[in-house]
Order: C-alpha cells, then structure tokens, then sequence
C-alpha cells in the first residue's frame, strides 16, 4: 500500500503524496471524496457538474500540494479549492441548483431519498404526516429563490459533511455570519411558506 | 461530523422539519463510483505532461529559431542587388523551356487536362543573357519579292538583266549664295511746330 495504511493521518498522506505517492493522495482522494462532491453539489445543483468540479478540485490540490504547509486541515484546504472551482464553474454555465435533480444512488444502492425516509422513521411522530409531497416540492423550490449567500450558507450546513468552520473558510466569511445566513435562510423559507398557506408554528 | 455539525440542532416545527428533509434530499447524494479512479487518472497524465513541458518547450524554441534564421536568410537573399539587365523584360524571364517553345508546354498541359500541371512562368531576378543576334534578313540578293494573288513569287524583271538596272542618281552639289537684302531706308523724322506756336 506504500505506507498508506488506513491509520495515517491526513497530514502523513500529504507528505507522502507531497514526496510523489500518487497511491496516497489517492486516499486523501478516497477519505475527503463525499465532501468536496457535496461541495460542489451545493454550488452548482447538478451532480454531473459536481462531479466534474471535484475532479478539477482534486486534480489542483495535487498540482498545488506543495503549497500546503500544514497550517490547516488538509480537509479545509481543499474544501476552499473546492468552493473556488465550483463558483467558476457556476459561473460559466450561468444557472444554479437544479431544484428537480434526482436523488443520488450510494454503493448499497439506497438512494437519499430513502436514507432519509430509514433515518427519520424512527422517531415519526403524528406531527410528521402533516409533511407531505407538496410541501416537500414548495420548500424545494422556494429554496432556489433564496440569495445566494443564504442558500449557499443552507446547502452546505445541510450537506452533513461540513462543519460551520469549513463553511466559514469556503464561503470567506466569519463563523457568525455563516449561523446567522443559515437561520436567517430558514426564517426566509418559512415566511414564504406561511404566505403559501402553511402553519409557520 | 463532529459537534460542530450545523445540522444537529433541533428543529421543532413542521416546517422546520420539511426543510431539513427537502435540503437532506438535495445533498445527500453520495459521489458517482470512481471518482478516486478519475481523479489519479487525470493525474497522471498530468505528470507527463510536466515531464515533457522542458523538452517540448525546448523544441518549440528550435524550431522557432530555425524559423527566423531561415526567414532572415531568405530575406537576405531577395534584398542582394541583382545584376544589372540591359533590358528587362518578361520575355527575358521566361524560362528557358518556354522560350524553346512558348506554347508546346501550355498545350501539353491543355492536353493532359490538367490545368494544375500547366507551367507557370517565375519571375526571377536573375540576368538571363540574350543570344547573339544574328542576321536575321540571310545573305543580300538582287531580288525583291511581292506578294502575288497566285502566290508564285514575283521577280523584278530588272533583277535578271543587268543592263537594264537603275543608273546611280547623281545629285550635283550644291552651293550656297549669299543672300543679298535690299537697303532698308528710313525717312528722318520731322516734327512739326503745333499751330499758334508753342
């Protein structure tokens, strides 16, 4: 495995990929892969372009990597080259966040959709039935009328992959403008929806 | 996830509740398979890439000085005076092919049928000495020819008798006489006192 043995440390594979292991940049590639795709996904909507964007992220990481003293995490690093890549690409095909993609399929061939579904399930109450289909369509479509720095701020806190810090550092803003775009994103969406007709409380 | 999560706070409302489910299902969508196997592909091309970045480069730069030193040759070249011509003419730049035979190329070519095989005359710098002109009138003769409507050439009957030939004009020499002018005279000029005096 050329000492890339699952115990290392992010900053182990950095030097050793920064000494020309391509086998260990490629389990950086392997350990950070989901969160520089949610990334990028937030940024641009689409999975086929957020693929595409990680590629790109991944591949200036390693062009850069000698360039990376160690000061952050490898993680927060490449999340900044990530979100960069991603506003570029957002930029150049001039449209956002697909609102109708399809939920994604993981290896176990669970789609989100269902994960959600397995994970809310546990603790349904009477309360959740009230959450139907057409609400589930109002929310998403009213989340691609947001500002983009709310709905950026929303999609990365929900993506389940990044901490406020890491939002933070990708979006170059201060960690409490970050919670205040995400909870400001939040009562934006519901004011909308009780002007749609639903119960705001 | 670790404690800092922004997604582990509590939310209590339905609608509350329907974001995070609509943002759950917008981002929970894992990679497509293969992306580490797509991402060490493009690297090493990469590395190739860089690998030949000196050499190529060094290659272009040949190549490109040969370029200049071939282009500053030929420059060089063109600008040479060129001998002086007497009398430069398109007829004297024509190769000598053509001037063998102006047309027989040209109508070779028309034969073939092929208009892209047809010479093209250069047109050169270079001084294509004249041949030798020689008289081109052949030996003199009595005779003098004329067209006749028979075509049978006509022969100045004078030409076959000697006797008969034109005797030499004799043009007398002539001499010049002073030319004489008549004497020109002019009546003085007499000026009459006015009436009733000055």
């Amino acid at each position: 495995m050329n000492g890339t043995e699952p115990s290392a440390t992010d900053l182990d594979l950095v030097r050793l990929a920064q000494a020309g292991n391509v086998e260990a940049f490629g389990e950086l590639v392997e350990r950070n892969r989901r969160a520089v795709f949610r990334a990028a996904l937030a940024c641009v909507g689409s999975p086929a372009e957020a693929d595409d964007v990680a590629q790109e992220a991944f591949v200036t990481a390693y062009r850069k990597l000698a360039t990376f003293r160690g000061e952050a995490q490898f993680r927060t690093w490449l999340l900044s080259i990530t979100w960069r890549k991603a506003i570029d690409r957002r930029k150049s095909i001039s449209r956002w966040l697909r609102l109708t993609v399809s939920p994604g399929r993981d290896d176990s061939g669970e789609d989100a959709f269902d994960q959600m579904e397995r994970i809310a399930s546990t603790s349904r109450s009477q309360e959740d039935t009230v959450v139907d289909d057409e609400l589930q369509q109002n929310v998403t479509r009213l989340i691609g009328t947001l500002p983009k720095k709310l709905r950026d701020a929303l999609l990365l806190a929900g993506t389940g992959e990044h901490t406020y810090e890491q939002i933070s550092q990708m979006l170059g803003a201060p960690l409490g403008t970050v919670k205040w775009r995400v909870s400001e994103a939040r009562r934006v969406l519901k004011k909308k929806l009780a002007a749609l007709g639903y119960a705001y409380e | 996830m670790n404690n800092d999560s922004p997604w582990t706070g509590s939310h209590k409302s339905p609608l509350d509740r329907a974001i995070d489910r609509a943002v759950w299902n917008l981002m929970h969508v894992d990679p497509p398979a293969g992306l580490r196997r797509r991402v060490l592909a493009r690297l090493e091309p990469g590395a190739a890439e860089r690998r030949l970045f000196a050499p190529r480069f060094a290659w272009g730069a040949a190549a490109l000085v040969i370029l200049i030193v071939a282009v500053m040759f030929t420059r060089d070249h063109r600008t040479e005076p060129a001998a002086i011509v007497p009398q430069p003419s398109v007829a004297a730049n024509v190769p000598p092919a053509l001037r063998a035979s102006p047309a027989a190329p040209l109508k070779a070519a028309v034969e073939r049928g092929s208009p892209s095989q047809i010479p093209s005359p250069r047109i050169t710098r270079e001084a294509i000495p004249m041949p030798p002109v020689a008289n081109v009138f052949g030996a003199r003769t009595g005779n003098v020819s004329a067209a006749a409507e028979s075509g049978v050439e006509a022969v100045w009957p004078g030409a076959e008798n000697p006797s008969s030939a034109v005797a030499p004009l004799l043009i007398a020499p002539l001499t010049p006489a002073p030319i004489e002018t008549p004497a020109i005279v002019i009546p003085p000029l007499v000026i009459a006192p006015p009436k009733g005096g000055l």
